[in-house]
């Protein structure tokens, strides 16, 4: 799994590079081109003659119901194929969505990785959390390189298996936390004050599903279930307005998808 | 479990373990919540928008006091119109027991001749169906008119012209606006003053319809509408081996082989928006697909799917014409073999989906049926009898359009019935014309056309037809509901078609037409002498005077143009066949003095009544001059009712009784508007039928009490 994930956070990495300087533009790019790649997908999943079909039976029973306005009747009849068509409609599209919900996910991981979470600010604090699966160890400790100052000991919280400290980066810079519990070392990358793209991996985890969306950092062995850095969210710029990535993606991916289904003969 | 319900599942278990902070679920989620919300949210506005301006609607019309069906007799007024059905033939089956349905109309309503116009062919008679009026007041003649300045023959029903005003823009000339489109059909039909009076009406397909006309309810038009070549049908014939030719209704192309690959094009119609830019043109490739009689075809850019000796469905053509202009229509393809390479391919029809012009009233009810019913033929005349004539296509492919066509026409018919339930339906099906025509040598076994030819295969067609209509009639009377009247009607009846007369040959025999010294003489009145010609002949009927100061090189006076018809009106009128030892024209109709109206000028002065089993000869319907004046009809047209209007009644069946003795085709439009208790205009020439209504199931029962 990490070299699946590795070959992919590479192929984004390589999507981003241009964008260095416009991370936005990696986001529209990327969203743009999820968009036409899931059209395609969709089309090639899905029972494109029924879909055509039942949306040319929806807009027959719309136009129904313009034509015969005069005759209440026809209206509501129409107006109940509508809904019943559209039921229709939606069971159509189940399986492509089955096809393409995983490959959305992979995706939207990826974009989480380089647009969810914001560097730790130099001066700022942050949270950083270890899960382990038994209970925790009495002498588990989190050291920290020259330029990071572990401002806490650890405060544990038995009952989620959890253990807790409070860092504080003083420069900027992709630093190792190491932590060390049960004799063994686990590290933990933080990130600091780096400006414009690049990828902030909030949890380093174990377990084949875990990594799959937690893909920027080898996965842990051993004891631990998770190390997690509580990073504020990034704030991203869109032509000058702060907008969720999810939302960005959202629309552009859509807008280009209905945009190219005439070119690319797709019924959506 | 198939490779593709595996990877499914895989999938799906990849996503049941997808984490709640991806509940995203991306496009295709997407996709189907977008749409469905605009479905979802467009009928909502639409129910609200008709709901909320409903009372304000019905508020408009009282103040243009139409009381909508305040004095109707009746709920509704169904008119299943089976054009050229003939009550001999009906009379005869429903005796022998076969057309149950037929039987029972009449015997608990009625069954009567329908008596038809003159001249008896399909525009002339549905224009007086629809106007109540002759030929002198609504101005449709025949197929065809003349134009009275080059002689040339003229659709007579419409005129579809090019836009009025272009931009050039370098090599492209951009239309600023529409074709224009004139229907010159004059008076008006019923549909259009129950309307007026704020009753629905519902009409499918009745001829001369096109261009179609605003009027409360909606239309889809018939006959004339063109193909968009814009041209009656032209078919095309593709071919590899040896020379092939058709003297009318289509197009011959040879394809280009390349191994196992034949290439070649569609032809569409002139470039609309480039200076010479010439016809537009849809290549295509066609190859033999991985099983046994499958064709796969390329065109542009789609895969096509055929079966050779199959019909395709309706299959969308675009021609690009520059500019991102596309004119769009439709086709069925039949691969009739492939080794050496034969395909015939239906006229390229207007896309009801994307109309290039108006086929319907409104504009989205063509496009409604099309969504509802899929692609459909939108030809005037859908059926191929071209193809078939000249052996393009055989009389089993002839029947397999016809029923597709008859199925197409079937599903918008009850469509229609169960979206209008108040008001009118009517809706002409052209099956037994077509039919009647194609395989009415079947059913005269010393018919020219017989000779060298199968007359067992096909024996049965036309009885079939007829048991096919009975079963319509009665699918439909089962869809009415009480207070219904139904109206099963016919334009005019059917008779053989053996020997066709030259009236033009005639006519130069005689010394009404001659031709240019050394001129052999042609279609279209080729070579003919203006200057001594008094009379010409022209469609399937008519004869026209070339009057003075009318017709461009007329010659004969105003004041002898009675004289002259009645000079050849007498000589033509029975005309013998000597070598068939029959009388071949039974009667000459003088126009002016069956009509009278303001478009008489306009037909033709005389119309030949020709006895059963003759008509105009094809060459004489296209205006040619030469040849002998009889002739053997050796085409699989065979039938046809282009003779005396006596002999080919249409006929009437209602669920009512009619007391009238001799109704009249003219008299279902009145029939109709005093049903619904509009006032009957002056001008129209028909008579109320006089009927006696069923009574509604209430008072039916509170008779049988009295009764009791």
């Amino acid at each position: 799994m990490w070299y699946f994930n590795l070959a992919l956070t590479r192929l984004f990495d390589a999507l981003a590079w241009p964008f260095q300087r416009w991370p936005a533009g990696g986001l529209l790019l990327i969203s743009a081109l999820t968009g036409v790649a899931m059209l395609l997908v969709f089309k090639a999943t899905s029972n494109q003659r029924a879909i055509r079909r039942t949306r040319d039976l929806i807009r027959a029973h719309l136009l129904a119901m313009r034509l015969f306005r005069d005759d209440a009747r026809v209206v509501v009849e129409s107006q109940k194929k509508v809904l019943r068509t559209n039921l229709t409609y939606l069971r159509y599209a189940v399986v492509p969505i089955v096809f393409i919900l995983p490959i959305v996910v992979l995706i939207m991981v990826q974009l989480d990785l380089r647009y969810g979470p914001a560097p730790a600010q130099p001066g700022e604090a942050v949270v950083v959390k270890a899960i382990f699966n038994g209970a925790v160890d009495d002498d588990v400790t989190l050291a920290a390189p020259p330029g990071i100052v572990v401002e806490t000991p650890a405060l544990r919280i038995p009952y989620k298996h959890e253990a807790d400290w409070r860092v504080r980066p003083a420069k900027a810079g992709r630093f190792e936390l190491s932590l060390k519990s049960k004799g063994a070392t686990y590290g933990k990358e933080l990130v600091a004050g780096e400006a414009g793209v690049g990828r902030v991996s909030s949890r380093r985890v174990s377990g084949i599903w875990s990594q799959l969306t937690n893909p920027g950092e080898r996965p842990l062995s051993g004891d631990l279930v998770a190390i997690e850095v509580k990073y504020p969210s990034r704030q991203n710029k869109l032509f000058g307005l702060g907008v969720h990535w999810v939302l960005t993606f959202f629309v552009v991916s859509l807008v280009a998808a209905f945009a190219l289904k005439g070119v690319l003969k797709t019924e959506v | 479990m198939s490779p593709r319900a595996k990877l499914a599942i895989i999938f799906a278990s990849a996503l049941a373990l997808a984490p709640a902070a991806f509940g995203y679920v991306g496009p295709g989620a997407g996709f189907a919540v977008v749409t469905s919300f605009f479905a979802v949210f467009a009928s909502l506005v639409l129910a609200l928008f008709a709901f909320l301006t409903l009372p304000f609607r019905r508020l408009v019309r009282r103040i243009r006091r139409r009381r909508a069906l305040a004095k109707a007799r009746v709920g509704r007024v169904v008119i299943l119109g089976l054009d050229g059905l003939s009550p001999k033939i009906v009379g005869e089956m429903m005796a022998d027991g076969k057309l149950p349905h037929f039987a029972r109309l009449a015997e608990e309503g009625t069954f009567k001749p329908l008596a038809t116009t003159v001249p008896a062919v399909s525009p002339v008679a549905w224009s007086s169906f629809q106007t109540g009026t002759s030929p002198a007041r609504h101005n449709i003649f025949d197929f065809l008119t003349r134009d009275r300045a080059t002689y040339l023959p003229d659709l007579s029903s419409a005129r579809i012209g090019p836009p009025r005003r272009y931009v050039n823009l370098g090599k492209f000339r951009i239309p600023l606006g529409k074709a224009s489109l004139r229907l010159l059909r004059k008076s008006k039909p019923f549909w259009k003053i129950l309307g007026d009076h704020g009753v629905f009406s519902n009409v499918i397909r009745v001829p001369i319809t096109f261009p179609p006309e605003k009027f409360h309810g909606v239309s889809l038009s018939a006959m004339c509408v063109p193909d968009l070549l814009g041209t009656q049908g032209t078919f095309s014939y593709y071919y590899e081996e040896g020379d092939a030719s058709v003297s009318e209704g289509g197009q011959c192309i040879k394809v280009e082989r390349n191994g196992r690959e034949v290439s070649s094009h569609l032809l569409g119609p002139d470039n609309p928006i480039k200076k010479a830019g010439g016809q537009l043109r849809v290549p295509f490739n066609v190859r033999p697909g991985k099983r046994d009689r499958e064709v796969e075809m390329s065109l542009d850019g789609a895969r096509v799917k055929l079966s050779v000796g199959t019909y395709s469905d309706w299959t969308p053509v675009a021609f690009r014409a520059g500019l991102g202009v596309r004119v769009r229509g439709i086709a069925r393809f039949l691969v009739k073999s492939l080794q050496p390479f034969e395909m015939y391919v239906t006229p390229i029809n207007v896309d009801p989906d994307r109309p290039a012009l108006p086929i319907s009233h409104p504009y989205i009810y063509a496009v409604y049926l099309s969504k509802l019913l899929g692609r459909y033929a939108t030809l005037g005349l859908a059926e191929d009898t071209w193809a078939l004539n000249e052996g393009v296509i055989n009389e089993g492919q002839f029947l397999e359009q016809v029923r597709r066509h008859h199925n197409e026409r079937e599903r918008m018919f009850f469509d229609a019935l169960d979206k209008t339930k108040q008001g009118v339906v009517a809706c002409v099906f052209d099956t037994p014309d077509r039919v009647q025509h194609m395989f009415f040598r079947y059913l005269t076994p010393d018919h020219p056309a017989n000779r060298g030819r199968d007359t067992e295969k096909y024996a049965g067609t036309v009885e079939d037809m007829y048991v096919k209509m009975d079963e319509l009639v009665g699918a439909t009377a089962d869809k009415l509901a009480p207070g219904d009247l139904l109206i099963v009607m016919s334009d005019h009846g059917f008779t053989s078609f053996a020997r066709g007369v030259n009236v033009n040959a005639w006519l130069a025999r005689e010394g009404y037409l001659t031709l240019k010294d050394g001129a052999a003489g042609g279609k279209w009145l080729e070579g003919v002498d203006w200057s001594r010609t008094r009379a010409f002949a022209l469609g399937l009927a008519g004869i026209y005077v070339n009057v003075a100061g009318r017709e461009r090189q007329g010659i004969v006076p105003r004041d002898g143009v009675t004289a002259l018809k009645k000079e050849i009106a007498e000589k033509l009128k029975g005309l013998r066949d000597d070598a068939r030892g029959r009388v071949a024209v039974r009667d000459v109709y003088d126009l002016g003095e069956m009509y009278s109206g303001p478009y008489l000028a306009g037909g033709p002065e005389l119309v030949v009544g020709y006895d059963a089993g003759y008509r105009a000869s094809w060459d004489s319907a296209t205006g040619g001059t030469a040849g002998d004046v009889f002739e053997d009809n050796v085409k699989a047209w065979s039938g046809d009712h282009c003779v005396a209007a006596d002999l080919v009644p249409g006929v009437l069946f209602t669920n009512a009784r009619v007391t009238t003795k001799k109704p009249h085709i003219v008299d279902i439009a009145p029939t109709v508007l005093e049903l619904f208790g509009v006032a009957v205009p002056s001008y129209m020439e028909g008579r109320p039928l006089e009927l006696e209504l069923p009574p509604e199931p209430e008072e039916a029962e509170k008779d049988v009490n009295e009764k009791a």
